[in-house]
């Protein structure tokens, strides 16, 4: 029934959330290539880079880092999360984001300002790898923090495939696609 | 048989730390314990250690590489965390990141399909979970933790292993005797292995 639903543009505030050891890789093209589709609409685009930043994510309690990621989360109608799967799901890092920033006193923070979540990923394996596995990654978002953001939130989500072999040409499409988010 | 037993919550006196030490000691002398807290493990996968994996070569890291001896001699892995936004913990999901490395957990090859199993030593793979929500909504919600442990591990161990899942619902609102019970109810599972 939600695919009826015409599916609501990128938001005017955007939240990138980008989680990758290389500064190189492919993911942070992704999110460059993203950002710049963003802008290009005119939205205001805030990038949190996860490992440059340092970001602890297992620490108990609260520091200044958190609450202003949380300030963000709390502006953005859009949230943007380019990550590379690791295991069918989010690296580590990334998750303790959503274990200790979308986590307030209390329970699960509430963030119905969010209307439109994509997610940019990449996988080692192929589709249908990740099927098998159970495509955890994809569940979390889609289904755990969706939860908790506007109730007609929609979810994208886009994949690169076998990363392990693919071509310059197949990846170069990959990117090609997200002009038109 | 010998046994690992990995550990992931914050808390070293609570009830799952409880369940993971009674656990260990359920699995028999030859089970180890990896609480992975109070280890000081950094879940973090560094740009050089991601290097390395992607070249399809081991960890270097010294805590990294003494998990991935006690993993590649266990005959049984039994996770015990609680689930945060329905999946495993920042710490555990960083644990098999790191360790659940190339010549450790598969080795990439040219042919279909690609990855295989390297662990096929670990016979039973075990989750324990606690969830502070119902059983019902753990099923909206999905459960990523039960599909990382009873599905994605197999390319790790191989389609002959035994997964067995193990879970506790809404924990705040069980009695002292029911999380007894549990305890009783995991020591009867894990008994069977040792």
């Amino acid at each position: 029934m939600r695919h009826l639903l015409p599916r609501p543009p990128l938001g005017t505030k955007a939240l990138v959330v980008y989680a990758h050891p290389d500064p190189t890789s492919f993911t942070a093209a992704a999110r460059d290539r993203a950002v710049a589709a963003l802008e290009r609409r005119g939205a205001a685009v805030e990038v949190l880079d996860l490992y440059g930043e340092g970001f602890d994510p297992i620490s108990v309690g609260v520091d200044p880092t958190l609450l202003h990621h949380r300030r963000l989360l709390r502006w953005c109608n859009t949230l943007v999360l380019v990550y590379p799967t690791w295991w069918s799901a989010q690296p580590a890092i990334l998750k303790g984001w959503f274990d200790r920033v979308w986590t307030v006193e209390g329970g699960p923070m509430r963030v119905p300002n969010v209307r439109r979540l994509v997610i940019l990923t990449s996988h080692g394996s192929g589709w249908l790898t990740n099927l098998l596995e159970g495509r955890v990654g994809k569940r979390t978002v889609g289904r755990a923090l969706r939860s908790v953001c506007h109730p007609l939130a929609r979810t994208t989500w886009r994949a690169c495939y076998h990363m392990d072999r693919n071509s310059f040409a197949d990846r170069e499409r990959f990117l090609a696609r997200l002009d038109a988010l | 048989m010998t046994s690992l037993v990995v550990l992931a919550h914050p808390d070293s006196e609570g009830f799952l730390a409880t369940l993971a030490a009674r656990a260990t000691v359920a699995l028999g002398p030859a089970a180890q314990m990896l609480d992975l807290y109070r280890l000081g493990f950094d879940p973090t996968m560094s740009r050089p250690e991601h290097r390395r994996y992607l070249d399809g070569r081991p960890p270097t890291d010294p805590i990294a590489v003494e998990h991935a001896r006690a993993l590649t001699a266990a005959e049984n892995v039994v996770f015990v965390y609680s689930n945060e936004w329905g999946t495993v913990p920042a710490m555990l999901k960083g644990w098999l990141d790191c360790v659940f490395a190339p010549d450790v957990a598969f080795t990439l090859t040219d042919r279909w399909p690609h990855v295989r199993p390297a662990l096929t030593n670990v016979r039973t793979v075990t989750g324990i979970a606690s969830y502070d929500a119902s059983r019902w909504r753990v099923r909206f919600v999905g459960d990523g933790g039960r599909r990382t442990m009873t599905r994605a591990m197999r390319l790790a161990c191989g389609w002959r292993t035994r997964t067995r899942w193990l879970p506790i619902y809404s924990l705040d609102r069980t009695t002292p005797d029911e999380r007894a019970e549990f305890v009783r109810h995991v020591e009867e599972r894990l008994g069977g292995l040792r």
